[in-house]
């Protein structure tokens, strides 16, 4: 690996809700309206996520902190789930390439130090907690009053309530 | 008893929902005696009630936690978690927009709920209930009107007389602030909390176990000096309400009442009312979550099932109604409360058609109507 491009690339954190949890890391993406949990083993790795940390002591830090075998791919293979769920500032690239970082083989090489596949880093996607908040269905009278964007229109089937329509700051079915 | 649509009794599971939820909100939680076959049976039941991340905190460090469907109440536990953290940040800035304009909002509900439980994301949200002094009411309005990207949907109160209090100056005397983030967020004072928990819960007919879980939680928070006499002051009819649901918070939670005057009164619960509640918690299907009546009058198939869904429980029936909880049969009070729901409908059939043609108004307050969730 080019040592350039052993440092950690950037952790997003513009439009970003993060919730620690002891066993993991919850991130819901205010733009995307995506939501997304973070095992301890991905979190640790998007903590390090600075710009300045290298990947070779991000490494390290996983096999002292969870017993993971000392191997930058794990952190590449972090890296790129981090990516994919756009948990990475624009414009940062994700180290790694050209290091092999198939879960495949990962998985293989946990497996073989005892078992430690749980612990492969894994990103999972949640269902957005917005939506799940607020009413499965709304109306069209409710969404007049901009109440349940976003939510299908009972009463006006295929339609949803849309915010910032043509007719700018106003809420309809459509 | 009808069976449910899985083949469960409705009342038997809803006897199991109350037992996952016994004490639940404790920390730590009493251990639990239910099997993992109980626990796959009643997660959508839970789920659906808003207290699915309340059984996972409750099973996460036992055997239970490998149920079928604990990973379901797992997944609501962490979108609770972080909804809770746009809710607050919605809230916030709803208070914000009020102050800008002089209103001072009461927060009802919602985070003024959830700050007592042990861990954020035990209480899911729904919007933000707000009220305001009658007279800031248009003021208030106005304030929110566009900006639901920023605060959320707000159910806007103008002044809160389903608290029966006489005087909503004495209310706002007792309100209490407390910080949240950068913003201080003014709630109801103790008593009046309680208070409004128990009227609503009765209100809605007890459907979901979150708001019985509420009332458990603010009962076993309550400070010291709490003034038993202010919570159950003015008309008997609504003290009697209140002591009754704090007693189905007692029997069915196990919530503490020792000590209190709820456990000093000679009041007994009427035999028809635990029934009742736990048949709620354990139907499946409820008008809170279906589509409304203005929709299902668009398709007349669906009429008959919405009628069906919306035939009043006893409890609604008796509140509605503004009727005493005692052992007489409960038709009647049924009957009237259909009759006074459907003259309400009738009423605002011209302005929602007026609010239909008339086009988008803005954001704002809104009257609750069937079919809309309310936490």
């Amino acid at each position: 690996m080019n040592p350039a491009r052993t440092l950690m690339p950037l952790a997003r954190t513009e439009e970003l809700v993060v919730e620690q949890l002891p066993d993991e890391t919850l991130v819901y993406d205010l733009k995307r309206h995506k939501a997304h949990c973070l095992n301890h083993t991905s979190s640790l790795v998007w903590q390090h996520c600075d710009g300045r940390t290298t990947t070779a002591q991000v490494a390290r830090l996983l096999e002292e902190k969870w017993g993971l075998p000392r191997d930058e791919r794990i952190v590449a293979f972090a890296l790129e789930r981090l990516r994919r769920a756009r948990l990475l500032a624009d414009g940062t690239h994700a180290p790694g390439d050209g290091i092999s970082t198939s879960r495949r083989e990962l998985v293989r090489k946990l497996a073989a130090v005892g078992g430690l596949t749980m612990l492969l880093p894994v990103i999972t996607s949640l269902k957005s907690p917005l939506a799940a908040a607020q009413a499965s269905t709304t109306t069209s009278a409710q969404c007049n009053l901009c109440i349940g964007v976003g939510l299908p229109c009972s009463d006006r089937p295929g339609k949803v309530c849309t915010a910032n329509t043509p007719t700018q700051g106003k809420c309809r079915c459509v | 008893m009808r069976p449910n649509a899985r083949g469960g009794d409705a009342r038997e599971n809803g006897r199991l929902v109350a037992a996952a939820l016994a004490g639940a909100w404790r920390s730590p939680a009493p251990p639990l005696a239910l099997s993992p076959a109980d626990i796959a049976e009643i997660t959508p039941l839970l789920v659906r009630g808003g207290t699915g991340p309340l059984a996972w905190w409750r099973i996460r460090r036992t055997e239970l936690q490998y149920a079928a469907g604990a990973r379901s109440l797992r997944d609501t536990y962490r979108c609770d978690t972080l909804q809770a953290a746009i809710h607050e940040r919605h809230t916030i800035q709803a208070i914000a927009a009020l102050r800008s304009v002089g209103a001072e909002p009461l927060l009802l509900k919602g985070w003024a709920a959830a700050r007592l439980y042990p861990e954020r994301g035990l209480r899911p949200y729904g919007d933000i209930d707000l009220c305001v002094r009658p007279e800031q009411y248009e003021a208030a309005v106005a304030a929110l009107t566009g900006r639901a990207a920023e605060t959320g949907v707000v159910d806007l109160h103008r002044g809160l007389p389903e608290l029966y209090r006489p005087s909503l100056d004495e209310v706002y005397d007792r309100s209490q602030l407390f910080p949240l983030a950068a913003e201080e967020v003014r709630t109801l004072g103790f008593e009046d909390h309680l208070r409004y928990l128990c009227i609503h819960l009765l209100r809605h007919g007890a459907y979901r176990a979150l708001w019985l879980c509420d009332i458990a939680v603010a009962l076993e928070a309550a400070p010291e000096d709490f003034d038993w006499e202010y919570l159950l002051r003015g008309e008997q009819r609504q003290s009697d309400w209140i002591i009754c649901a704090l007693r189905l918070a007692h029997e069915l939670l196990g919530a503490r009442l020792d000590g209190t005057t709820a456990a000093g009164s000679a009041k007994r619960l009427p035999r028809w009312l635990v029934p009742a509640v736990v048949r709620q918690w354990g139907t499946r299907e409820h008008y809170m979550d279906s589509s409304t009546m203005t929709a299902s009058l668009r398709r007349p198939r669906s009429m008959l099932k919405a009628l069906r869904l919306r035939w009043p429980n006893p409890i609604q029936a008796t509140v509605g109604v503004g009727g005493p909880f005692n052992e007489l049969p409960r038709l009647p009070f049924q009957l009237g409360e259909c009759l006074l729901r459907t003259a309400h409908f009738v009423t605002q059939v011209p302005q929602l058609i007026r609010q239909r043609s008339v086009g988008p108004v803005g954001r704002g307050a809104h009257t609750p109507v069937p079919g809309e969730r309310s936490r």
